[in-house]
């Protein structure tokens, strides 16, 4: 109990300092450091916390280098470099991802989702698994959102580095089908969680990040299946290649069939469709041209003269 | 070469960091920024566009001149050398990775109606649109050259060179029709006037769309 009275009187102590220095990230912290078990002697250290560097060593065990100073506040609160810094310039702005520490909690957040989900919860229990302070979601301001960007954007590198050499001496379509199942088995973990991901993306404010994505995606996929095309066909051939992959994606998130058996029938038969139609357009515009063609050769014989005939 | 900026895989990170390493002993190697990759996509685009619109604007000329002793072999000449520049760059979109323009249909019908609409005007009409076309086409491209020359990196090279001899064979184009009395048009000074305008109008919605 003489603990709680001495604790009492050292966080009043040192609130005087904490106040100054304005830093809920610094005041949340040293809060934590009580809740062990301590020591006369830590207590002190605690009590100069703001003046000696290295006083508290607590957690420092947990702490990663200090490369980037600006992410782990605890063990770096202590050091007078860090709170002269405070003082002259307002807290330093987090740089936008993907710098190494935010890839890196971002990465560890991924196998936090199939439990937590899409949620500034995951970033946190990420964070802490790294080796950082809970707060450091606050990195990503959106927020699941800046998770979902980060799994789409890693899904794309996953999917070219996969594909790579191993596409040789396919047809086309074959190609085609190969990124896309290669693109749905990475969506394999995460595909209990994955309808909430897309209610995240459905958000108007998200729709430009989802569509974005989407349509790299697709234009990956038609890169990597060495498509040529330089006219129209180049938006066609995108457009319905998105609606097959999105829809296919939707169709598993209810798969319950063995191991996604159902889904990649599913993708089989669409893509099937799609071959039969573009076959059935271009046989139609190969009538027609064959029409035209007739058309215009019966009138010529009845003697109409036509610029193009020579 | 891609030239996306998302493209960057972590061999790609590898090589930009020796990159820029490299850079400080010639700024040519460097990898291109976001804003140059997006220049040179919309520069591709445009040309392509261009290059798409000159084919049918001599396509539709030749539907009414195709048969013309005097100019129908110039014509064709021209519509020749302008079919290969179009298969260069139906070549280049796809391996610069850029998208073409959404508006092919409009430049196709545009330029095909401006082509045949000319003609039925007469030869000098004809021939006074290709010059306006041509000397549009001629800036353009010599505006685009000066911008790469700013880039000046390595990945630029190839598609200065293609510019460049475009470039030089448009203008042997306005020469051409400048000497087959493109001057002595029915109304020449509106008529190139307009045509100089519909032409800058449709560099500046190709570079966006």
């Amino acid at each position: 109990m003489n603990h709680h009275r001495l604790l009492s009187t050292s966080c009043s102590l040192s609130k005087s300092v904490t106040t100054k220095l304005i830093k809920p990230f610094f005041v949340r912290e040293t809060r934590r450091q009580f809740k062990p078990s301590f020591t006369i002697s830590q207590l002190q250290n605690i009590r100069s916390l703001t003046s000696t560097p290295n006083s508290t060593e607590s957690d420092t065990s947990t702490a990663p280098t200090r490369q980037y100073g600006f992410l782990f506040h605890s063990s770096d609160s202590s050091s007078p470099h860090f709170s002269s810094q405070l003082k002259s310039t307002p807290i330093p702005t987090p740089p936008t991802p993907p710098t190494p520490v935010p890839a890196r909690i971002l990465q560890r957040a991924l196998s936090f989702v199939p439990v937590y989900g899409w949620t500034v919860e995951t970033l946190s229990k990420a964070a802490v698994a790294e080796g950082y302070l809970s707060v450091t979601h606050g990195l990503f301001s959106r927020g699941g959102v800046d998770l979902i960007d980060y799994f789409l954007e890693d899904c794309r590198r996953k999917m070219i580095d996969e594909l790579s050499g191993k596409m040789d001496g396919l047809k086309t379509h074959e190609k085609v089908k190969m990124a896309c199942v290669v693109r749905l088995n990475m969506m394999r973990p995460y595909i209990k969680k994955w309808p909430e991901a897309l209610a995240i993306m459905a958000h108007p404010s998200n729709v430009s990040m989802s569509v974005g994505h989407l349509a790299q995606l697709v234009d990956d996929i038609w890169y990597l299946a060495g498509d040529k095309s330089a006219d129209m066909n180049w938006y066609s051939k995108r457009t319905e290649l998105a609606l097959i992959y999105s829809s296919t994606e939707l169709y598993m998130t209810q798969d319950k069939s063995p191991n996604f058996e159902a889904t990649f029938k599913f993708l089989d038969n669409r893509l099937t469709d799609v071959m039969r139609l573009g076959k059935a357009i271009s046989e139609i515009g190969t009538f027609v041209d064959f029409a035209t063609k007739s058309a215009i050769g019966i009138l010529a014989s009845k003697g109409l003269k036509f610029p193009g005939n020579r | 070469m891609s030239l996306r900026r998302s493209d960057a895989t972590t061999a790609d990170l590898k090589d930009s960091t020796i990159d820029t390493i490299e850079s400080k002993a010639s700024s040519k190697k460097r990898p291109l920024t976001y804003q140059e990759r997006k220049l040179i996509e919309s520069m591709i685009r445009v040309d392509h566009a261009g290059e798409l619109g000159a084919n049918y604007i001599y396509k539709g000329q030749m539907a009414v001149l195709g048969k013309d002793k005097e100019v129908g072999h110039v014509i064709q000449e021209m519509w020749d050398q302008e079919k290969v520049h179009l298969r260069t760059f139906d070549e280049i979109i796809p391996r610069y990775r850029v998208r073409p323009t959404l508006l092919r249909p409009l430049w196709e019908t545009a330029g095909f109606m401006l082509g045949a609409g000319t003609a039925l005007m007469g030869k000098e009409a004809a021939m006074a649109c290709t010059e306006a076309v041509e000397t549009v086409i001629g800036e353009h491209y010599n505006d685009q050259l000066r911008e790469l020359i700013n880039i000046d990196n390595e990945e630029t090279t190839e598609l200065r060179e293609v510019i460049k001899k475009f470039r030089d064979e448009e203008l042997q184009h306005l020469e051409t029709s400048v000497d087959y009395d493109a001057q002595k048009a029915p109304l020449y000074g509106p008529l190139s006037a307009m045509i100089h305008a519909g032409c800058k109008a449709a560099i500046w919605i190709t570079t966006r769309l």
